[in-house]
């Protein structure tokens, strides 16, 4: 598998866990009276979390890119991945 | 206090503010400058118009009732934002690639350039978004009144109510007529308007922090704080009912929300100048978001202890301000408020005005018309343009309109997400469109209708239950008595949210309609075209083919039909620019397919992709070729294309097969050239003792008259030769043997070093004899290996004769060292002769080759010995090899992997 898919699949896995940790029944985890820094553990919670998404997201853009690799054009003809040239 | 008139002169002076910074920012975009305009923090900035009024106020007045709802808002386009490389920068491409101008155009585009889907969109779209502008009004007129305090909600200053949201709805029409259709620009990109969009979105920001920053540092103390307060007052902090069907609802509206609101689509498809601007909104739009809601709750709960009961928590952000005396910051909280409204307004009814003009007035003007006003050259673009003003000025007045109407009632205040459910039905087919091939047009247009009939009887009927007697009669006992037509209770599932009730019905015979539609319907030739233009977007290569079209309409009558729609100047760009690429004057162009469709798609940049299409064929169609007849064309190219393409990739597979095959035939023809090689080799070997047998025995018959002395000297001799042949003819099937493991072989647990020390007494008379001097070297600490002894021993005996023999030192000395190592058992017998050549060094472990030195010396050496002494040591899982030292001479390391003692 090549860097760049990689980093592909990193981003989809990222939206995905994005969605799983932002609904019930994970969410309800956190929701307990529990005060920390005295707010409410579960806004602390969302809000580390979209953060985190944030950070995660700033870093693999980076990475994510158009322009097909050496290692891509190897493989299998199936793979929708042969960027149009322009 | 602020006098209201104070206060209006701030809004028309901030919106005379944005007209100058539109005006330099189009101007400075003529002027060719590549400004900051063009940066994707513009870009990020200007796609913040998602959060308008309803989230700037309301989003606190959902916290203080709804807990932590509002959230849910921000989340689900984040989520969408964070997977930006699968479907926003699909959504970009396309709308970049097929020149789409707004939503309606997108999916009747997709679907076969349908000007019923694109009509039926359209629709959709204003009637979901007339009372989300009128929201907007009122939270303008609303937050006027509660900043000058007039408390009497029917005059300010000799104003009504609705003379001020006129007023302010026509000051925005003119804001969005000048600068939203001051021409028809070839990709619909309106870059003042951006700027404008991006500014307020810094200033709606700015202005919420500013009151954020204020309530919860400088009056309440502290986050921890205004918790604890809160608490003790007994408002629930925690809200453990927050997160269920509807949380997961909103997060669903929302997310479709940012891709389907005509004004999202707009700001993001439309307007992106740059595809690669998407990574950076990524990550900076869901951070705009997360400033934006930092502080909602903190001023919710602070407003809840803080300000008397029955305030209306809506308006928190301006009553806290105005509670502590701080008019200046409840000035600048109330121009964030009027810009998040404004540019809503803006955004949403350029939207809309593109879509009600190509998509209504345009196809109705060209059918009426036959040929397209041919008594005024630029008959189009005017009106395209006039229709544009029209539109505008129409949609604004039907939001004031719905907000005069139902002003004083609260059927507004649930208007956000009614109408992200109502957009949410153009999700299903946008996704489709993407990425489902046999998605068909009337599964759209069915898909879509069904779906926005659901949502306008559960959802947006019921919006009226308070404002209307039959709208509540019907909630409570349905249609005619139909109590399973209940809008709120379909089918008897009455104990659901009304929201979630009616995403689910919607949403679930949306998709369903769309699914089975399509699967019973034929494409016809068009949408499978566009189909696969969507679907394949990253995939296709663009065609270079110039399939010339026969008897179809002249260069001079395409001329004809840009120039209406495009404008003389921009059809001579596009026609001088086409003859270049292909080699040729103007005048001399040729009409090929390609041609024709890209001609197309500028027009479709203009009037939508439905209107474009009609018009060409009617070009078209007075030659013999129709436009459906050149879209097969190049629908068949396109199957040409890729059919070539996959031969080549079988071509390719072939090519591989085929060098691996040469490789196996490369390898075989080197065994049997080694094969060869033995056995010439072998029978010169055997020759030289033949001969010899042969010619003493000859001479042996013949000669009667030898004397015995001569006649013993004869016999040994044959009795020698013979030997030699068999010693020969033995190696030869002992190395056989080995090479095919026939031989039973055993190796046991053994001392490596008594083999050693036995070896060197058996070789040191050789040694004597030849006054080479046998030195022991280090001796190995463990050396419990597993070997078969005696061919241990003949390895040991064949490196030190070998090394005896052909040692040409002065003073020969063999030194014979044993070491433990790394798990191995280690033996190294070097000598101090001239060594072996670099290039000979794999070569002495070939069969019968001896090292070169020897070469004309015969000495009763067979070059067979290392292989097979290479043999036996790798049937004892070690390895034998010439290893490289700092001496002259040649060194053999023999290594045998230690066992472990039992």
């Amino acid at each position: 598998m090549s860097n760049r898919r990689k980093i592909e699949n990193g981003a989809l896995a990222l939206s995905i866990f994005g969605a799983i940790l932002i609904v019930p029944p994970l969410l309800n985890v956190f929701n307990v009276e529990v005060l920390i820094f005295g707010a409410p553990l579960i806004i602390i919670y969302l809000f580390s979390l979209w953060i985190l998404l944030i950070i995660a997201t700033f870093f693999l853009s980076r990475h994510l890119s158009d322009s097909p690799t050496l290692e891509q054009n190897n493989d299998s003809f199936e793979a929708d991945d042969i960027e149009g040239e322009n | 206090m602020l006098s209201a008139n104070f206060v209006i002169f701030i809004a028309v002076a901030y919106i005379f503010l944005l007209f100058i910074l539109a005006y330099f920012s189009d101007r400075s975009q003529k002027m060719g400058k590549k400004s900051f305009l063009n940066s994707p923090l513009v870009y990020t900035l200007s796609i913040s118009v998602y959060c308008t009024s309803w989230t700037f106020y309301g989003a606190v007045g959902s916290a203080a009732r709804n807990g932590l709802e509002f959230l849910a808002i921000y989340l689900g386009p984040t989520l969408v934002f964070v997977g930006w490389w699968f479907i926003l920068r699909k959504l970009v491409r396309v709308g970049r690639e097929q020149r789409i101008t707004s939503i309606a155009d997108l999916l009747s585009s997709r679907f076969g350039k349908s000007n019923r889907l694109g009509v039926l969109v359209t629709l959709i779209a204003v009637i979901g978004t007339t009372p989300y502008i009128a929201l907007q009004l009122k939270a303008i007129t609303n937050s006027i009144q509660v900043i000058s305090a007039s408390g009497n909600s029917s005059a300010i200053s000799g104003f009504g109510d609705g003379t001020l949201a006129l007023g302010i709805a026509a000051l925005m029409a003119l804001f969005t007529i000048f600068f939203g259709t001051r021409n028809v620009d070839a990709n619909e990109q309106h870059h003042g308007v951006v700027a404008a969009i991006a500014f307020e979105a810094i200033v709606k920001l700015v202005a919420f922090i500013a009151v954020g920053i204020f309530v919860v540092f400088f009056v309440g103390g502290g986050v921890g704080n205004i918790f604890a307060k809160a608490n003790e007052a007994g408002i629930d902090i925690y809200r453990a009912d927050s997160f269920g069907p509807r949380w997961i609802a909103i997060l669903f509206l929302s997310a479709a929300a940012i891709l389907c609101l005509p004004r999202q689509f707009q700001i993001t498809v439309v307007e992106n100048a740059n595809e690669g601007h998407l990574r950076t909104a990524g990550w900076a739009f869901p951070a705009y978001l997360f400033l934006m809601s930092l502080f909602t709750i903190p001023i919710a709960l602070y407003g809840l202890t803080a300000l008397p009961e029955g305030s209306n928590p809506d308006m928190f952000v301006l009553t806290l301000p105005l509670a502590e005396g701080n008019t200046l910051l409840a000035l600048f909280a109330f121009i964030g408020g009027f810009s998040s409204a404004t540019s809503m307004i803006i955004i949403a009814t350029i939207a809309l005005s593109i879509m009600i003009s190509n998509h209504i007035v345009m196809p109705i003007a060209l059918r009426s018309s036959e040929n397209l006003g041919t008594e005024d050259g630029r008959g189009v673009t005017r009106l395209l343009l006039t229709s544009r003003r029209v539109s505008i000025i129409f949609v604004l007045f039907l939001g004031f309109l719905y907000f005069w109407f139902s002003g004083n009632s609260d059927a507004l205040a649930s208007m956000g997400l009614i109408a992200f459910a109502g957009v949410a039905q153009f999700l299903p087919s946008m996704i489709a469109a993407l990425y489902w091939r046999e998605a068909s047009v009337n599964g759209a247009i069915w898909a879509t209708f069904i779906g926005f009939l659901v949502w306008a009887w559960t959802l947006f009927l019921p919006s009226f239950e308070n404002s209307s007697q039959a709208v509540a009669n019907l909630i409570s006992e349905g249609p005619f008595g139909l109590e399973f037509l209940r809008p709120q209770a379909l089918f008897g599932m009455s104990n659901m949210d009304p929201l979630v009730h009616s995403v689910f019905w919607s949403v679930l015979l949306n998709v369903v309609t769309l699914i089975v539609v399509s699967l019973f319907t034929k494409q016809s030739s068009l949408e499978r075209i566009q189909a696969n233009m969507f679907v394949d977007v990253f995939s296709l290569k663009k065609t270079g083919q110039a399939e010339l079209v026969r008897g179809s309409a002249t260069a001079n009558d395409l001329m004809f039909v840009a120039q209406r729609v495009l404008g003389g100047k921009r059809a001579y760009e596009i026609f001088e620019g086409f003859a270049k690429q292909s080699g040729v004057k103007r005048e001399e162009l040729i009409v090929t397919s390609e041609f024709i469709s890209r001609l197309e798609k500028e027009l479709a940049g203009t009037i939508g992709a439905a209107s474009a299409h009609v018009v060409l064929s009617k070009v078209l169609s007075g030659g013999e070729v129709s436009l459906e007849e050149v879209m097969q064309i190049a629908d068949e190219t396109q199957q040409v294309i890729e059919y070539s393409q996959r031969l080549e990739q079988t071509t390719k597979k072939l090519r591989a097969t085929a060098k691996e095959l040469k490789q196996a035939n490369e390898s075989l023809t080197q065994l049997d050239k080694q094969k060869d090689d033995f056995l010439s080799k072998v029978s010169h070997e055997v020759r030289t003792p033949m001969t010899s047998i042969r010619s003493f025995s000859e001479i042996l018959l013949t000669h009667d008259d030898i004397g015995d002395e001569q006649r013993n000297k004869f016999v040994s001799t044959i009795n020698q030769e013979s030997k030699r042949l068999t010693n020969l003819l033995d190696e030869i099937l002992d190395l056989n043997a080995l090479e095919k493991g026939e031989r039973i072989w055993v190796n046991r647990l053994v001392n490596g070093e008594e083999i050693l020390e036995r070896t060197i007494n058996i070789c040191s008379p050789i040694a004597m004899q030849k006054n080479v001097l046998l030195k022991r070297g280090a001796k190995a600490s463990n050396d419990n290996i597993n070997a078969e002894p005696d061919r241990l021993a003949q390895v040991y005996i064949n490196i030190i004769t070998n090394a005896i023999k052909y040692n040409d030192a002065k003073d020969p000395i063999i030194t014979i060292s044993s070491m433990s190592k790394a798990g191995f058992y280690i033996v190294d017998i070097a000598d101090n002769g001239s060594g072996i050549a670099k290039q000979d060094a794999e070569l002495i472990f070939e069969k019968f080759s001896r090292g070169r030195r020897t070469q004309g010396g015969d000495d009763g050496g067979l070059g067979l010995g290392l292989a097979i002494s290479r043999e036996i040591i790798d049937k004892m899982s070690g390895s034998l090899e010439l290893i490289e030292t700092n001496n002259s001479g040649a060194c053999f390391r023999v290594k045998i992997p230690l066992t472990k003692e039992e």
